[in-house]
């Protein structure tokens, strides 16, 4: 009688030992997305924003994604040795933050610059390319500013209407620099242009890459407009990763310190991609 | 019969010289150029490198010839008590000058747009040479307040931007308008020199062109100082013997060589500075002897 008590004690122990164990695997922490979930899952997808961006990233006739950026996501899927899935529907550079950061992409590579904002969010890799901050700005507008000063004296302290990217990185840069001045935000850089072709804002924000080349494309432009470049002011342009990620940043940051050279302010000027401003 | 030949060649030369530095070839060269220009044949880019050639040789005169002249012309000025009425004509025309330039800038796109006005293409090459005399982007300026403290300052004292701080950094980048403000204030600094110390004589450079072997030194072997010492020396107790003599010797120790060999052969200099001229050109190539063979 007694052993069968024992044995019916030491059965519902089992049941309830048994019962219990799916429970506990439940409650155990899901392992962080990082690199070895990346190598497992055999996918590394890479957030693009869907317009193009000349010299870093475009679309070719066959709407295949060309360019610099896109060739070291590809370096860095087959250092991996996992496949590269881009994702090429963020409609502004904030949007690649995003889906790295709510984990719909595992990096973002669209010439992303690092910000205070941004850096809550996600991490940046090494910068690949540093480029100075920049103006486009109307000729005749500063010179009346100016009244006879140089030009520099009235940029420095700029407090009239400036044209940037909406979702881009310089509406922070822009509010942080020029407290005094007006941020007219674009949809995008060709309506930014027209913008300033039209009187509507005074300058235009970006880096010197892109100034360099509005006006090197449509020589006719330096008539009416003019560049200056901010010497104290860079914008770093790195890969969002995200931000569990703490070993695939280290393992970018290594990819970008061997291929350090790969982005050059002369090189990305005279880049077959960087198509004529409409 | 050597002698007669070269004779010939420096003949013919100096005629073939006579017969090309005419008006008319240089006008009829010019017209030419400018016809072959306006017809853009494909072959002109080949005779790209002998026109960049002539610029380049052209360019290499413009500082030298700077250097060499506005000195004498400011000392020959001051010398000849002609500097008042030169400084009064020199304002004069360059004020006129600027005027003149002034006016054609004004009244030539005047004229000339007022007759054909700017088309899509004439605009476009125009934004390219802006662009290209810009080169890179027309203004740099900081945000931070220091910077931006030199940024005005610079516009304010412009003129001051004349005055070079390194003579040598100006001649490497091209810099003419501070050749030409060194120039000037060196011409003036002669003539003060030589109100003090007497008429400055040029020929006293001739005994000493060892000086010019300066830059060579940290590649030459110990022995060279001995000989460079003795060649200086060999000129006599003069001023400039013995500014070189001290030049030598701190070069010396600032340089690869050990102070002892600085210090004797900067002793050896002083010395031989009282020597008969004789003696001092028998040290000279046994300097020289030393300099072959160490």
């Amino acid at each position: 009688m007694l052993s069968r008590t024992k044995l019916g004690v030491v059965a519902l122990a089992l049941c309830i030992a048994l019962w219990s164990l799916p429970s506990v695997a439940q409650s155990r922490p899901e392992v962080p997305r990082d690199l070895r979930s990346i190598v497992e899952a055999k996918v590394l997808s890479v957030a693009v924003t869907r317009f193009d961006l000349p010299s870093f990233h475009v679309r070719g006739p066959d709407g295949k994604l060309l360019g610099p950026e896109i060739e070291m996501a590809q370096q860095i899927g087959r250092a991996l040795g996992v496949d590269v899935e881009f994702i090429d529907s963020a409609e502004s550079f904030d949007t690649v933050v995003d889906f790295v950061a709510m984990g719909r992409a595992d990096i973002g590579v669209s010439k992303l610059s690092q910000t205070y904002n941004r850096l809550k969010r996600v991490r940046f890799s090494e910068p690949y390319v540093t480029l100075r901050h920049a103006f486009l700005f109307n000729r005749i507008a500063i010179a009346r500013a100016a009244g006879g000063q140089p030009p520099a004296v009235v940029l420095q302290k700029f407090a009239g209407r400036i044209g940037v990217i909406a979702g881009s990185a310089y509406v922070d840069f822009a509010s942080r620099n020029f407290p005094n001045a007006t941020v007219v935000e674009a949809r995008n850089w060709d309506t930014a242009i027209e913008n300033l072709l039209s009187g509507r804002v005074d300058v235009l924000y970006r880096d010197e890459f892109e100034v360099r080349r509005v006006l090197k494309n449509k020589p006719a432009l330096n008539v009416q407009l003019g560049s200056a470049v901010i010497v104290d002011q860079n914008a770093l342009l790195s890969i969002a990763i995200c931000d569990t990620c703490s070993k695939l940043q280290q393992f970018i940051n290594y990819h970008i310190g061997m291929t350090r050279g790969a982005f050059t302010l002369k090189g990305l000027l005279n880049s077959e991609l960087g198509k004529p401003v409409q | 019969m050597n002698a007669g030949n070269d004779f010939d060649t420096d003949n013919s030369l100096k005629a073939l010289s006579r017969s090309i530095n005419r008006p008319a070839i240089t006008l009829g060269a010019i017209v030419l150029a400018l016809v072959l220009g306006a017809m853009r044949l494909p072959f002109l880019e080949y005779l790209r490198p002998v026109g960049d050639f002539y610029i380049a040789l052209l360019q290499i005169c413009v500082l030298p010839f700077l250097l060499a002249t506005i000195p004498l012309a400011v000392r020959s000025a001051m010398a000849g008590g002609s500097a008042p009425g030169s400084l009064r004509s020199l304002l004069f025309w360059a004020l006129m000058m600027l005027v003149a330039v002034a006016a054609v800038s004004v009244i030539i796109p005047s004229l000339f747009f007022g007759y054909a006005s700017p088309d899509e293409q004439m605009i476009t090459n125009i934004g390219a040479l802006l662009g290209r005399s810009a080169e890179s982007v027309d203004v740099e300026f900081a945000i931070d307040a220091r910077h931006g403290a030199e940024i005005t300052g610079a516009a304010e004292f412009a003129i001051l931007s004349f005055v070079p701080t390194n003579i040598f950094a100006s001649l490497s980048s091209n810099d003419s308008v501070r050749v030409l403000v060194f120039a000037a204030i060196f011409g003036i600094g002669m003539v003060l020199t030589e109100r003090q110390s007497g008429p400055f004589d040029f020929r006293r450079f001739a005994p000493y062109p060892c000086s010019l072997r300066l830059d060579f030194r940290l590649v030459q072997p110990a022995g060279a100082d001995w000989y460079r010492c003795s060649r200086c020396a060999a000129g006599g107790a003069t001023r400039f013997g013995r500014i070189y003599c001290a030049d030598a010797f701190c070069l010396s120790i600032s340089g690869h060589r050990s102070v002892a060999v600085a210090g004797g052969a900067a002793a050896l200099c002083v010395r031989a500075a009282r020597i008969p001229r004789q003696g001092l050109w028998r040290l000279a190539e046994a300097g020289d002897a030393w300099r072959l063979h160490p």
